[in-house]
């Protein structure tokens, strides 16, 4: 059973609700970079339903530096704060550093979401002395934030498989709780569309490897590029993909859009025979 | 002999969109231009005559992938040839950097001499070794691009270095000059993502000591990408 720090999580599809600590993430451009805007961005997200929190101080794009510890600085006194005011949902941080992984893990976080594929390998290392989960993500071997240009792949589903289950037994045998991986295949994170298309259509095969599967998937440039949407217009095509993925069986979707996703994730489940139908009166009555 | 300077955008290869019909159509225009058989020149992990095909699928095209899929730029260029003759010599980078960065240095990988026609030939050579020399006539075209980091959403993202660096190329593809192709500066291109500087600079290297005559039919960097569509055709 999938849990975190003690946390079991329910056997349905899950919400991972992004919460930017940033002036600058592509989708809310600051909007809840200040203290409170966050922290409201919290109870909004934990009263929608999500399952986890997944707090972040620097944005993906190529852009401002930012230093471990103004990163830090951002996203520890959220966890702090969200620790305190909802002792039971999942706190995950976004983070590529270990040092910063270190330090919210002190302060009670409870995954460690490295979308950069581990370029300090000795976060793993710090997530397992914590009993954190992590995340193993497949960032095409690029350094972080930095843009795909011209990546090419033999087999680009292949090389996810690869590299995130290597990740994920290498967070394993350094302690991980094996119950407390997840592998993300990195949708647009050195990738152009049709090769994060492909891990889509694909998402069986990522399943197949046991791990439970996260898809960060919302608003990003794969589904802005399908339909010609700028990041405010990507909603539809980003749930259309949420629900290709959880009828393949991904477990955990990471989102701006909690309410819309819960919705999608609990008509797959019920198609899929995991969930029954919140109302179950027509034609029974 | 004709020269054809084309830019090496994935977009360019079949199955994956085609790019800006406007590009498309320079590209297109400037191989018109050329005649007879045609080497083909751009960066490849050797230098050398290479062979393979043209497969489009590392990039995300549907399709059966092959065992002998071209670099980039040479599938590129051996695509929009669309079945003419041609010959196809890799351009190694010159500091094993990545795609997407750029070489450092050039030295005897192509050399021009004059022909039986009194016109040049480029002469290839692997590791510059003069016994290895393939010799060729005909037309050419590079397949290059200049750097990918001219604006914020850039695939190197913003450098405010970039546009004047690509001026420098643009002004020497219009004006038929190979030293100035030779003058570009590897360092800085590296810093700038240009992935073309090896082949620009061993076609330069062949194209030097004669008189061009250049025109740049399409230039631009609308996906912060610079690419170059010229042709340069003897003036001496």
């Amino acid at each position: 059973m999938l849990q975190f720090r003690g946390k079991p999580m329910p056997e349905t599809s899950l919400v991972m609700a992004i919460v930017n600590r940033t002036p600058d993430s592509f989708f809310d451009k600051g909007a809840t970079f200040g203290l409170d805007a966050a922290l409201a961005r919290v109870d909004q997200v934990v009263e929608e339903g999500a399952h986890i929190v997944d707090i972040g101080g620097v944005k993906a794009a190529p852009g401002e530096e930012v230093s471990a510890d103004e990163e830090a600085r951002r996203v520890l006194e959220v966890v702090e704060r969200v620790r305190d005011r909802h002792p039971s949902t999942v706190i995950s941080v976004d983070t590529y550093r270990a040092s910063v992984a270190r330090l919210v893990l002190e302060a009670g976080a409870d995954i460690v979401n490295d979308a950069w594929q581990c370029p300090e390998p000795e976060t793993l290392e710090v997530a397992a002395s914590f009993g954190a989960g992590v995340v193993c993500t497949h960032a095409g071997h690029l350094p972080p934030r930095t843009r795909p240009h011209r990546v090419a792949y033999d087999d680009v589903v292949a090389d996810v498989i690869t590299t995130v289950t290597d990740l994920a037994e290498r967070a394993v045998a350094a302690g991980v709780p094996r119950e407390s991986v997840l592998i993300d295949p990195g949708h647009d994170f050195g990738k152009n569309t049709r090769h994060s298309l492909a891990v889509t259509a694909r998402t069986g095969e990522l399943v197949a490897t046991g791990w439970p599967v996260l898809m960060a998937l919302s608003r990003k440039d794969f589904v802005g590029e399908v339909l010609d949407l700028l990041p405010d217009e990507r909603l539809e095509g980003t749930l259309a993909a949420t629900a290709v993925c959880a009828w393949q069986g991904a477990r955990v979707f990471r989102t701006h859009d909690v309410t819309a996703t819960l919705r999608v994730l609990r008509m797959v489940d019920a198609l899929r025979g995991l969930t029954d139908p919140i109302v179950n009166v027509r034609g029974l009555a | 002999m004709r020269v054809a300077f084309l830019p090496s955008a994935p977009f360019l290869l079949p199955g994956l969109g085609g790019g800006p019909k406007d590009l498309r159509f320079a590209c297109l225009q400037a191989i018109s231009t050329l005649d007879g058989p045609v080497t083909v020149l751009g960066a490849a992990t050797t230098d050398g005559p290479i062979g393979g095909s043209v497969d489009a699928t590392p990039w995300g095209a549907r399709g059966r992938p092959t065992a002998d899929a071209l670099p980039l730029a040479l599938a590129v260029g051996a695509s929009l040839l669309e079945g003419r003759e041609h010959t196809l010599v890799g351009i190694a980078p010159r500091s094993g950097v990545t795609t997407g960065t750029a070489p450092t240095a050039v030295t005897g990988v192509a050399t021009v001499e004059r022909g039986p026609r009194s016109e040049p030939q480029l002469a290839a050579a692997e590791n510059g070794d003069a016994a290895g020399d393939l010799v060729l006539t005909g037309s050419v075209l590079v397949v290059a691009d200049g750097t990918a980091t001219r604006t914020e959403k850039a695939p190197g993202h913003f450098d405010a270095r970039a546009e004047p660096f690509d001026v420098q190329v643009e002004k020497a593809l219009a004006a038929g000059d190979p030293e100035a192709l030779l003058a570009l500066d590897p360092a800085l291109a590296a810093e700038l993502w240009v992935g073309g500087l090896a082949t620009w600079q061993a076609a330069a290297r062949a194209l030097q000591g004669h008189r061009w005559r250049g025109e740049v039919l399409w230039s631009g960097a609308p996906f912060g990408v610079y690419y170059a569509v010229a042709t340069w055709c003897l003036a001496d």
